[in-house]
Protein backbone atom coordinates (compact mmCIF):
# COMPACT_ATOMS: atom_id res chain seq x y z
CA UNK A 1 0.00 0.00 0.00
CA UNK A 2 2.95 2.32 0.71
CA UNK A 3 4.15 1.73 -2.57
CA UNK A 4 1.10 2.89 -4.59
CA UNK A 5 1.12 5.66 -1.98
CA UNK A 6 4.69 7.01 -2.56
CA UNK A 7 3.85 6.29 -6.25
CA UNK A 8 1.35 9.06 -6.30
CA UNK A 9 3.47 11.50 -4.83
CA UNK A 10 5.95 10.56 -7.11
CA UNK A 11 3.76 11.32 -9.96
CA UNK A 12 1.83 14.70 -8.10
CA UNK A 13 4.81 16.35 -6.92
CA UNK A 14 4.42 19.34 -9.31
CA UNK A 15 0.42 19.02 -8.99
CA UNK A 16 1.19 19.42 -5.29
CA UNK A 17 3.18 22.92 -5.46
CA UNK A 18 0.97 23.85 -7.58
CA UNK A 19 -2.06 23.79 -5.82
CA UNK A 20 0.09 25.57 -2.85
CA UNK A 21 0.33 28.62 -4.96
CA UNK A 22 -2.93 28.31 -6.07
CA UNK A 23 -4.07 28.39 -2.56
CA UNK A 24 -2.28 31.84 -1.30
CA UNK A 25 -4.20 32.88 -4.43
CA UNK A 26 -7.63 31.28 -3.29
CA UNK A 27 -6.56 33.31 -0.06
CA UNK A 28 -6.53 36.80 -1.60
CA UNK A 29 -9.40 36.12 -3.97
CA UNK A 30 -11.78 35.42 -0.96
CA UNK A 31 -10.21 38.04 1.43
CA UNK A 32 -13.00 39.88 1.38
CA UNK A 33 -15.71 37.56 1.83
CA UNK A 34 -17.37 37.76 5.19
CA UNK A 35 -17.66 34.06 5.43
CA UNK A 36 -13.60 33.24 6.16
CA UNK A 37 -14.48 29.64 7.59
CA UNK A 38 -16.34 28.96 4.14
CA UNK A 39 -12.82 29.77 2.02
CA UNK A 40 -10.96 27.02 4.13
CA UNK A 41 -13.45 24.53 3.31
CA UNK A 42 -13.23 25.52 -0.39
CA UNK A 43 -9.41 25.86 -0.11
CA UNK A 44 -9.19 22.20 1.45
CA UNK A 45 -11.86 20.19 -0.76
CA UNK A 46 -10.99 22.24 -3.76
CA UNK A 47 -6.99 20.98 -3.61
CA UNK A 48 -8.40 17.44 -1.99
CA UNK A 49 -10.32 16.81 -4.74
CA UNK A 50 -7.96 18.46 -7.77
CA UNK A 51 -5.04 16.03 -6.29
CA UNK A 52 -7.37 13.09 -6.57
CA UNK A 53 -8.40 13.89 -9.61
CA UNK A 54 -5.13 14.32 -11.06
CA UNK A 55 -3.60 11.64 -9.74
CA UNK A 56 -7.39 8.81 -11.35
CA UNK A 57 -5.75 10.50 -14.60
CA UNK A 58 -2.65 9.67 -14.62
CA UNK A 59 -3.78 6.37 -13.80
CA UNK A 60 -6.22 6.19 -16.35
CA UNK A 61 -3.56 7.96 -19.12
CA UNK A 62 -0.99 5.26 -18.07
CA UNK A 63 -3.45 2.42 -18.25
CA UNK A 64 -1.90 1.07 -14.90
CA UNK A 65 -4.76 -0.90 -13.88
CA UNK A 66 -3.00 -3.01 -16.48
CA UNK A 67 0.16 -3.26 -14.50
CA UNK A 68 -1.07 -3.19 -11.09
CA UNK A 69 -3.37 -6.16 -11.46
CA UNK A 70 -0.55 -7.78 -12.50
CA UNK A 71 1.61 -6.76 -9.75
CA UNK A 72 0.96 -9.39 -6.20
CA UNK A 73 -1.35 -6.72 -5.39
CA UNK A 74 -4.98 -7.60 -3.95
CA UNK A 75 -7.46 -5.01 -5.51
CA UNK A 76 -8.48 -4.20 -1.72
CA UNK A 77 -5.02 -2.36 -1.87
CA UNK A 78 -5.31 -0.66 -4.49
CA UNK A 79 -8.73 0.66 -3.82
CA UNK A 80 -7.33 1.22 -0.11
CA UNK A 81 -4.41 3.03 -1.19
CA UNK A 82 -6.47 5.39 -3.44
CA UNK A 83 -8.52 6.46 0.09
CA UNK A 84 -5.47 6.83 1.64
CA UNK A 85 -4.03 9.01 -0.27
CA UNK A 86 -7.56 11.28 -0.14
CA UNK A 87 -6.37 11.58 3.59
CA UNK A 88 -3.12 12.39 3.13
CA UNK A 89 -4.23 14.90 0.43
CA UNK A 90 -6.58 16.52 2.71
CA UNK A 91 -3.64 16.66 5.58
CA UNK A 92 -1.46 18.22 2.91
CA UNK A 93 -4.30 20.97 2.35
CA UNK A 94 -4.42 21.57 6.06
CA UNK A 95 -0.78 21.82 6.42
CA UNK A 96 -0.16 24.21 3.55
CA UNK A 97 -3.38 26.18 4.67
CA UNK A 98 -1.97 26.76 7.93
CA UNK A 99 1.17 27.83 6.50
CA UNK A 100 0.18 30.48 3.89
CA UNK A 101 -1.94 31.62 6.67
CA UNK A 102 0.63 32.18 9.05
CA UNK A 103 2.83 33.59 6.40
CA UNK A 104 0.41 36.08 5.22
CA UNK A 105 -0.77 36.42 8.76
CA UNK A 106 2.77 37.56 9.97
CA UNK A 107 3.41 39.78 7.58
CA UNK A 108 -0.09 41.45 7.62
CA UNK A 109 -1.18 41.06 4.30
CA UNK A 110 -4.94 40.14 4.66
CA UNK A 111 -6.89 41.88 7.65
CA UNK A 112 -9.58 39.41 8.43
CA UNK A 113 -7.53 35.94 7.56
CA UNK A 114 -9.16 32.66 8.99
CA UNK A 115 -7.16 29.93 10.83
CA UNK A 116 -7.65 26.75 11.21
CA UNK A 117 -10.16 25.86 14.14
CA UNK A 118 -11.16 21.84 15.29
CA UNK A 119 -14.38 23.11 14.21
CA UNK A 120 -13.27 24.06 10.81
CA UNK A 121 -11.28 21.18 10.07
CA UNK A 122 -13.83 19.07 11.32
CA UNK A 123 -16.64 20.58 8.61
CA UNK A 124 -13.99 20.83 5.95
CA UNK A 125 -13.15 16.96 6.20
CA UNK A 126 -16.93 16.09 6.09
CA UNK A 127 -17.40 18.27 2.99
CA UNK A 128 -13.84 16.79 1.85
CA UNK A 129 -15.61 13.09 2.30
CA UNK A 130 -18.89 13.76 1.00
CA UNK A 131 -17.04 14.66 -2.61
CA UNK A 132 -14.44 11.80 -2.11
CA UNK A 133 -17.19 9.71 -1.47
CA UNK A 134 -19.20 10.23 -4.41
CA UNK A 135 -16.45 10.36 -7.00
CA UNK A 136 -14.33 7.22 -6.19
CA UNK A 137 -17.11 4.50 -6.93
CA UNK A 138 -18.00 6.16 -10.45
CA UNK A 139 -13.92 6.22 -10.90
CA UNK A 140 -13.63 2.81 -9.62
CA UNK A 141 -16.52 1.14 -11.84
CA UNK A 142 -15.70 3.43 -15.18
CA UNK A 143 -12.15 4.45 -15.28
CA UNK A 144 -11.56 8.09 -15.27
CA UNK A 145 -13.03 9.56 -18.23
CA UNK A 146 -16.46 8.15 -18.28
CA UNK A 147 -16.31 8.75 -14.32
CA UNK A 148 -16.31 12.66 -15.17
CA UNK A 149 -19.52 12.84 -16.57
CA UNK A 150 -21.91 10.60 -14.16
CA UNK A 151 -19.90 12.58 -11.58
CA UNK A 152 -20.66 15.85 -13.13
CA UNK A 153 -24.13 14.76 -13.45
CA UNK A 154 -24.63 13.21 -10.12
CA UNK A 155 -23.22 16.36 -8.34
CA UNK A 156 -25.11 18.95 -9.76
CA UNK A 157 -28.27 16.93 -9.48
CA UNK A 158 -27.57 16.66 -5.72
CA UNK A 159 -26.16 20.05 -5.19
CA UNK A 160 -29.52 21.06 -6.96
CA UNK A 161 -31.62 18.49 -5.74
CA UNK A 162 -30.55 19.32 -2.25
CA UNK A 163 -31.65 22.90 -2.58
CA UNK A 164 -35.07 22.18 -3.99
CA UNK A 165 -35.45 19.76 -1.43
CA UNK A 166 -34.39 22.35 1.35
CA UNK A 167 -36.79 24.49 0.19
CA UNK A 168 -39.80 22.84 -0.35
CA UNK A 169 -39.59 19.60 1.55
CA UNK A 170 -36.71 19.60 4.81
CA UNK A 171 -39.28 22.29 6.33
CA UNK A 172 -41.62 19.62 6.40
CA UNK A 173 -39.37 16.77 7.25
CA UNK A 174 -39.97 15.60 11.09
CA UNK A 175 -37.26 13.48 10.78
CA UNK A 176 -34.74 16.31 9.41
CA UNK A 177 -35.73 18.72 11.94
CA UNK A 178 -35.91 16.65 14.68
CA UNK A 179 -32.00 15.82 13.47
CA UNK A 180 -31.55 19.62 13.66
CA UNK A 181 -32.99 20.25 16.93
CA UNK A 182 -30.92 17.49 18.43
CA UNK A 183 -27.80 18.72 16.90
CA UNK A 184 -28.98 22.16 17.80
CA UNK A 185 -28.99 21.06 21.94
CA UNK A 186 -25.44 19.22 21.73
CA UNK A 187 -22.36 20.97 22.76
CA UNK A 188 -19.46 21.58 20.26
CA UNK A 189 -17.36 18.52 21.20
CA UNK A 190 -20.42 16.19 20.78
CA UNK A 191 -21.33 17.72 17.30
CA UNK A 192 -17.79 17.35 16.06
CA UNK A 193 -17.22 13.62 17.30
CA UNK A 194 -20.91 13.13 15.21
CA UNK A 195 -19.89 14.91 12.00
CA UNK A 196 -15.93 13.45 12.18
CA UNK A 197 -18.05 9.89 12.47
CA UNK A 198 -20.71 10.34 9.65
CA UNK A 199 -17.67 11.58 7.14
CA UNK A 200 -15.61 8.26 8.48
CA UNK A 201 -18.82 6.47 7.86
CA UNK A 202 -19.44 7.77 4.54
CA UNK A 203 -15.54 6.93 3.19
CA UNK A 204 -15.86 3.63 5.03
CA UNK A 205 -19.10 2.77 2.85
CA UNK A 206 -17.45 4.47 -0.14
CA UNK A 207 -14.96 2.10 0.34
CA UNK A 208 -16.88 -1.13 0.13
CA UNK A 209 -18.63 0.04 -3.23
CA UNK A 210 -15.71 0.72 -4.74
CA UNK A 211 -14.30 -2.21 -3.62
CA UNK A 212 -17.28 -4.46 -4.89
CA UNK A 213 -17.18 -2.35 -8.37
CA UNK A 214 -13.79 -2.93 -8.86
CA UNK A 215 -13.75 -6.49 -8.41
CA UNK A 216 -15.93 -6.94 -11.36
CA UNK A 217 -14.03 -4.80 -13.72
CA UNK A 218 -11.82 -6.69 -16.64
CA UNK A 219 -9.21 -4.81 -18.12
CA UNK B 1 8.01 -33.17 -14.24
CA UNK B 2 6.21 -30.73 -12.45
CA UNK B 3 4.05 -28.36 -14.52
CA UNK B 4 4.09 -25.15 -14.08
CA UNK B 5 1.32 -23.27 -15.52
CA UNK B 6 -1.83 -25.32 -16.35
CA UNK B 7 -4.78 -23.80 -18.84
CA UNK B 8 -7.70 -26.49 -18.56
CA UNK B 9 -10.83 -25.82 -20.40
CA UNK B 10 -10.91 -22.51 -20.18
CA UNK B 11 -13.50 -20.47 -21.85
CA UNK B 12 -14.70 -17.04 -22.06
CA UNK B 13 -16.83 -15.14 -24.41
CA UNK B 14 -17.17 -11.59 -25.62
CA UNK B 15 -19.18 -10.01 -27.97
CA UNK B 16 -18.19 -11.62 -31.38
CA UNK B 17 -15.28 -13.83 -29.96
CA UNK B 18 -15.36 -16.85 -27.68
CA UNK B 19 -12.06 -18.49 -26.55
CA UNK B 20 -13.40 -21.80 -26.62
CA UNK B 21 -12.26 -24.74 -24.24
CA UNK B 22 -8.46 -24.32 -24.14
CA UNK B 23 -5.90 -26.39 -22.48
CA UNK B 24 -2.36 -26.25 -22.43
CA UNK B 25 0.32 -26.99 -20.05
CA UNK B 26 4.11 -26.49 -19.67
CA UNK B 27 6.84 -26.93 -17.55
CA UNK B 28 9.54 -25.53 -15.82
CA UNK B 29 13.10 -24.95 -17.59
CA UNK B 30 11.29 -24.49 -21.14
CA UNK B 31 10.22 -21.70 -23.76
CA UNK B 32 7.06 -22.23 -24.87
CA UNK B 33 5.56 -20.24 -27.68
CA UNK B 34 2.03 -19.04 -27.62
CA UNK B 35 1.05 -18.67 -31.75
CA UNK B 36 -1.68 -17.93 -33.69
CA UNK B 37 -3.18 -14.93 -35.79
CA UNK B 38 -4.18 -11.56 -34.79
CA UNK B 39 -7.24 -11.86 -33.04
CA UNK B 40 -6.63 -15.67 -32.25
CA UNK B 41 -6.96 -14.71 -28.63
CA UNK B 42 -3.48 -15.04 -27.25
CA UNK B 43 -3.77 -12.01 -25.25
CA UNK B 44 -7.39 -13.04 -24.09
CA UNK B 45 -5.18 -16.27 -22.33
CA UNK B 46 -2.99 -14.05 -21.21
CA UNK B 47 -4.95 -12.03 -19.69
CA UNK B 48 -7.13 -14.56 -18.06
CA UNK B 49 -3.99 -16.58 -16.41
CA UNK B 50 -3.01 -12.63 -15.16
CA UNK B 51 -6.49 -12.48 -14.03
CA UNK B 52 -6.57 -9.29 -15.71
CA UNK B 53 -10.25 -10.64 -17.22
CA UNK B 54 -12.65 -13.00 -15.80
CA UNK B 55 -13.12 -16.34 -16.82
CA UNK B 56 -16.74 -17.79 -17.65
CA UNK B 57 -15.31 -21.72 -17.26
CA UNK B 58 -12.19 -23.68 -16.99
CA UNK B 59 -9.19 -24.25 -14.81
CA UNK B 60 -5.89 -22.06 -14.62
CA UNK B 61 -3.31 -23.69 -12.32
CA UNK B 62 -0.04 -21.69 -11.92
CA UNK B 63 2.80 -23.49 -9.93
CA UNK B 64 -0.01 -25.74 -9.27
CA UNK B 65 -2.34 -23.29 -7.41
CA UNK B 66 -5.51 -22.04 -8.53
CA UNK B 67 -4.87 -18.14 -10.34
CA UNK B 68 -7.50 -16.46 -8.07
CA UNK B 69 -6.91 -18.40 -5.17
CA UNK B 70 -3.27 -17.90 -4.61
CA UNK B 71 -3.67 -14.57 -6.70
CA UNK B 72 -0.57 -12.81 -4.28
CA UNK B 73 1.53 -15.81 -4.20
CA UNK B 74 1.40 -16.25 -7.91
CA UNK B 75 2.06 -13.22 -9.10
CA UNK B 76 5.20 -12.69 -6.59
CA UNK B 77 6.64 -15.34 -8.51
CA UNK B 78 5.65 -14.09 -12.26
CA UNK B 79 7.80 -12.18 -14.16
CA UNK B 80 5.81 -10.24 -16.76
CA UNK B 81 6.35 -8.32 -20.32
CA UNK B 82 3.06 -7.01 -22.20
CA UNK B 83 3.33 -5.76 -25.69
CA UNK B 84 3.01 -2.08 -24.64
CA UNK B 85 4.55 0.20 -21.94
CA UNK B 86 2.02 0.23 -19.20
CA UNK B 87 4.55 2.17 -16.89
CA UNK B 88 3.90 5.65 -15.20
CA UNK B 89 5.55 7.46 -18.49
CA UNK B 90 5.77 10.38 -16.05
CA UNK B 91 8.27 8.71 -13.31
CA UNK B 92 12.07 7.48 -14.35
CA UNK B 93 12.94 3.62 -14.51
CA UNK B 94 14.60 4.08 -10.83
CA UNK B 95 11.63 5.74 -9.68
CA UNK B 96 9.50 2.79 -11.12
CA UNK B 97 11.62 0.86 -9.18
CA UNK B 98 11.38 2.00 -6.05
CA UNK B 99 7.80 1.63 -6.12
CA UNK B 100 7.82 -1.60 -7.34
CA UNK B 101 10.40 -3.41 -5.68
CA UNK B 102 8.58 -3.42 -1.55
CA UNK B 103 5.80 -5.22 -3.63
CA UNK B 104 7.96 -8.71 -4.44
CA UNK B 105 8.76 -10.77 -1.63
CA UNK B 106 12.18 -11.48 -3.38
CA UNK B 107 13.04 -8.63 -5.36
CA UNK B 108 16.77 -8.73 -6.10
CA UNK B 109 18.27 -4.87 -6.02
CA UNK B 110 21.60 -6.56 -7.60
CA UNK B 111 19.89 -7.99 -10.63
CA UNK B 112 18.50 -5.16 -10.96
CA UNK B 113 21.41 -3.13 -11.52
CA UNK B 114 23.00 -5.24 -13.47
CA UNK B 115 20.27 -5.77 -16.03
CA UNK B 116 19.64 -2.30 -16.00
CA UNK B 117 23.40 -1.72 -16.93
CA UNK B 118 23.62 -5.00 -19.20
CA UNK B 119 20.41 -2.65 -20.87
CA UNK B 120 22.59 0.08 -20.87
CA UNK B 121 19.49 1.67 -19.64
CA UNK B 122 19.13 5.38 -17.92
CA UNK B 123 17.88 5.33 -14.52
CA UNK B 124 16.68 9.16 -14.02
CA UNK B 125 15.42 9.95 -17.50
CA UNK B 126 11.55 9.82 -17.68
CA UNK B 127 9.99 6.48 -19.22
CA UNK B 128 8.16 8.40 -21.42
CA UNK B 129 11.60 9.64 -23.30
CA UNK B 130 12.82 5.82 -23.79
CA UNK B 131 12.47 4.35 -26.97
CA UNK B 132 10.24 1.17 -27.82
CA UNK B 133 13.02 -0.95 -27.37
CA UNK B 134 13.77 0.21 -24.28
CA UNK B 135 11.13 0.39 -22.90
CA UNK B 136 10.85 -3.00 -23.30
CA UNK B 137 14.12 -3.91 -21.93
CA UNK B 138 13.19 -2.21 -19.21
CA UNK B 139 9.63 -4.33 -18.50
CA UNK B 140 12.10 -7.35 -18.91
CA UNK B 141 14.97 -6.35 -16.57
CA UNK B 142 11.69 -5.37 -13.58
CA UNK B 143 10.78 -8.86 -14.48
CA UNK B 144 14.07 -10.64 -14.27
CA UNK B 145 14.74 -9.00 -10.97
CA UNK B 146 12.30 -10.98 -8.44
CA UNK B 147 13.46 -14.50 -9.45
CA UNK B 148 10.29 -15.36 -11.02
CA UNK B 149 10.18 -18.62 -12.05
CA UNK B 150 7.45 -18.19 -14.71
CA UNK B 151 7.95 -15.33 -17.36
CA UNK B 152 4.72 -14.34 -19.03
CA UNK B 153 5.48 -11.88 -22.23
CA UNK B 154 2.59 -11.03 -24.51
CA UNK B 155 3.93 -9.90 -27.86
CA UNK B 156 7.36 -8.37 -26.26
CA UNK B 157 9.00 -7.94 -30.06
CA UNK B 158 6.04 -6.32 -31.94
CA UNK B 159 7.35 -3.59 -33.01
CA UNK B 160 10.96 -3.91 -32.14
CA UNK B 161 13.82 -3.66 -34.56
CA UNK B 162 15.78 -6.82 -35.61
CA UNK B 163 18.71 -6.37 -32.95
CA UNK B 164 16.66 -5.67 -30.31
CA UNK B 165 14.57 -8.76 -31.16
CA UNK B 166 17.35 -10.94 -31.30
CA UNK B 167 18.82 -9.93 -28.08
CA UNK B 168 15.95 -10.50 -26.12
CA UNK B 169 15.31 -13.76 -27.55
CA UNK B 170 19.10 -14.55 -26.68
CA UNK B 171 17.69 -13.61 -23.00
CA UNK B 172 15.03 -15.56 -22.82
CA UNK B 173 17.24 -18.23 -23.99
CA UNK B 174 19.73 -18.25 -21.27
CA UNK B 175 17.21 -17.56 -18.72
CA UNK B 176 15.39 -20.72 -19.42
CA UNK B 177 18.72 -22.82 -19.78
CA UNK B 178 20.79 -21.23 -16.98
CA UNK B 179 18.15 -20.14 -15.06
CA UNK B 180 16.01 -22.91 -15.09
CA UNK B 181 12.50 -20.58 -15.71
CA UNK B 182 9.61 -21.47 -17.64
CA UNK B 183 8.94 -18.68 -20.22
CA UNK B 184 5.41 -18.57 -21.85
CA UNK B 185 5.66 -16.65 -25.04
CA UNK B 186 2.67 -15.44 -26.91
CA UNK B 187 3.85 -14.33 -30.69
CA UNK B 188 2.19 -13.74 -34.07
CA UNK B 189 5.98 -13.22 -35.47
CA UNK B 190 6.88 -17.21 -35.34
CA UNK B 191 10.13 -16.81 -36.54
CA UNK B 192 11.25 -15.69 -33.49
CA UNK B 193 10.00 -18.69 -31.96
CA UNK B 194 12.06 -21.01 -34.36
CA UNK B 195 15.38 -20.58 -32.69
CA UNK B 196 14.33 -20.98 -29.07
CA UNK B 197 10.74 -21.95 -28.26
CA UNK B 198 11.02 -26.29 -26.83
CA UNK B 199 7.55 -26.40 -27.02
CA UNK B 200 4.35 -24.60 -29.44
CA UNK B 201 1.14 -23.81 -28.66
CA UNK B 202 -1.26 -22.65 -31.56
CA UNK B 203 -4.65 -21.01 -31.43
CA UNK B 204 -7.10 -19.91 -33.73
CA UNK B 205 -10.07 -18.17 -33.68
CA UNK B 206 -10.08 -18.98 -30.41
CA UNK B 207 -9.19 -22.69 -30.16
CA UNK B 208 -6.05 -24.49 -29.54
CA UNK B 209 -5.11 -26.07 -32.81
CA UNK B 210 -2.12 -28.06 -31.37
CA UNK B 211 -0.11 -28.05 -28.26
CA UNK B 212 3.46 -29.92 -28.33
CA UNK B 213 6.88 -29.94 -28.23
CA UNK B 214 8.41 -27.70 -31.31
CA UNK B 215 10.39 -30.46 -32.90
CA UNK B 216 7.57 -32.72 -32.87
CA UNK B 217 5.28 -30.55 -34.51
CA UNK B 218 8.26 -29.81 -37.86
CA UNK B 219 8.52 -33.36 -37.98
CA UNK B 220 4.86 -34.07 -38.07
CA UNK B 221 4.25 -31.82 -40.45
CA UNK B 222 5.64 -31.57 -44.14
CA UNK B 223 5.70 -28.82 -46.73
CA UNK B 224 4.68 -30.65 -50.29
CA UNK B 225 5.15 -28.98 -53.59
CA UNK B 226 4.92 -30.25 -57.29
CA UNK B 227 3.49 -29.61 -60.81
CA UNK B 228 -0.29 -28.63 -61.39
CA UNK B 229 -1.96 -32.10 -62.37
CA UNK B 230 -0.60 -34.38 -59.88
CA UNK B 231 -3.52 -33.93 -57.15
CA UNK B 232 -6.94 -34.08 -58.01
CA UNK B 233 -9.85 -33.29 -55.27
CA UNK B 234 -9.45 -36.89 -53.78
CA UNK B 235 -5.62 -36.28 -53.13
CA UNK B 236 -6.51 -32.67 -51.80
CA UNK B 237 -8.26 -34.48 -48.83
CA UNK B 238 -4.95 -35.09 -47.66
CA UNK B 239 -3.52 -31.70 -47.23
CA UNK B 240 -4.54 -29.52 -44.72
CA UNK B 241 -4.48 -26.87 -47.06
CA UNK B 242 -3.16 -25.98 -50.42
CA UNK B 243 -1.88 -22.58 -52.56
CA UNK B 244 -2.07 -23.53 -56.30
CA UNK B 245 -0.74 -21.53 -58.90
CA UNK B 246 0.05 -21.65 -62.56
CA UNK B 247 3.29 -23.06 -62.04
CA UNK B 248 2.19 -25.55 -59.04
CA UNK B 249 1.00 -26.06 -56.36
CA UNK B 250 1.83 -26.21 -52.10
CA UNK B 251 0.45 -27.94 -49.57
CA UNK B 252 0.86 -28.62 -45.89
CA UNK B 253 0.21 -32.19 -44.96
CA UNK B 254 0.69 -34.50 -42.04
CA UNK B 255 1.48 -37.48 -43.14
CA UNK B 256 5.11 -37.89 -45.21
CA UNK B 257 4.86 -41.31 -45.98
CA UNK B 258 1.26 -41.60 -46.88
CA UNK B 259 1.82 -38.52 -49.51
CA UNK B 260 4.95 -39.92 -50.67
CA UNK B 261 3.08 -43.08 -51.32
CA UNK B 262 -0.01 -41.15 -53.49
CA UNK B 263 2.01 -38.62 -55.26
CA UNK B 264 5.89 -40.73 -55.67
CA UNK B 265 9.07 -39.25 -56.95
CA UNK B 266 7.30 -35.68 -58.93
CA UNK B 267 7.00 -33.90 -55.37
CA UNK B 268 9.22 -32.14 -53.05
CA UNK B 269 8.57 -32.46 -49.33
CA UNK B 270 9.93 -29.65 -47.35
CA UNK B 271 10.66 -29.54 -43.80
CA UNK B 272 7.76 -26.37 -42.74
CA UNK B 273 8.37 -23.37 -40.96
CA UNK B 274 5.99 -22.10 -37.93
CA UNK B 275 4.71 -19.68 -39.79
CA UNK B 276 3.78 -22.32 -43.14
CA UNK B 277 1.92 -24.45 -40.48
CA UNK B 278 0.38 -21.05 -39.00
CA UNK B 279 -0.52 -20.16 -42.54
CA UNK B 280 -2.32 -23.02 -43.99
CA UNK B 281 -3.94 -23.73 -40.64
CA UNK B 282 -5.54 -20.25 -40.90
CA UNK B 283 -6.33 -20.23 -44.06
CA UNK B 284 -8.27 -23.87 -43.87
CA UNK B 285 -10.28 -22.12 -41.35
CA UNK B 286 -11.35 -19.12 -43.29
CA UNK B 287 -12.10 -21.56 -46.57
CA UNK B 288 -14.34 -23.74 -44.28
Amino acid sequence: MLSLMLKDIYLLKRTMAFSALYLVFMLFVFSSLDSAAGVFTFCMVAITHMLMVSSCALDEKNKSDVILNSLPLSRQVIVGARYLMVIIYMLFAVAVYGLGTWVIGMLNMIPNLYYITLDGLIGAFLASSVITSIYLPFYFRLGYIKSRIYYFILFFGLFFGINLLASKVITDSTILSRTGLFLAKQNDTVVGIITAGAAIAMLAISYGISLRLYKKREF
Amino acid sequence: MKKILQVQNLTKEFKGFKLDNISLSMEKGYIMGFIGPNGAGKSTTIKLIMNLLRKDAGEILVFGKDNIRHEKEIKNRIGFVYDENYYYEELTPLQMKRVFAPLYKNWDDNAFTNYMRRFELPLNKQIKDLSKGMKMKYSLAIALSHNADLLIMDEPTSGLDPIVRRELLDILTSVSREEDKGVFFSTHITSDLDRVADFITFINEGKVVFSSAKDDILENYCLVKGANGLIGEEEKKNFIGIRENRFGFEGLAMDRKNIRKMLGESIVIEKPTLDDIMLYFARRNQDA
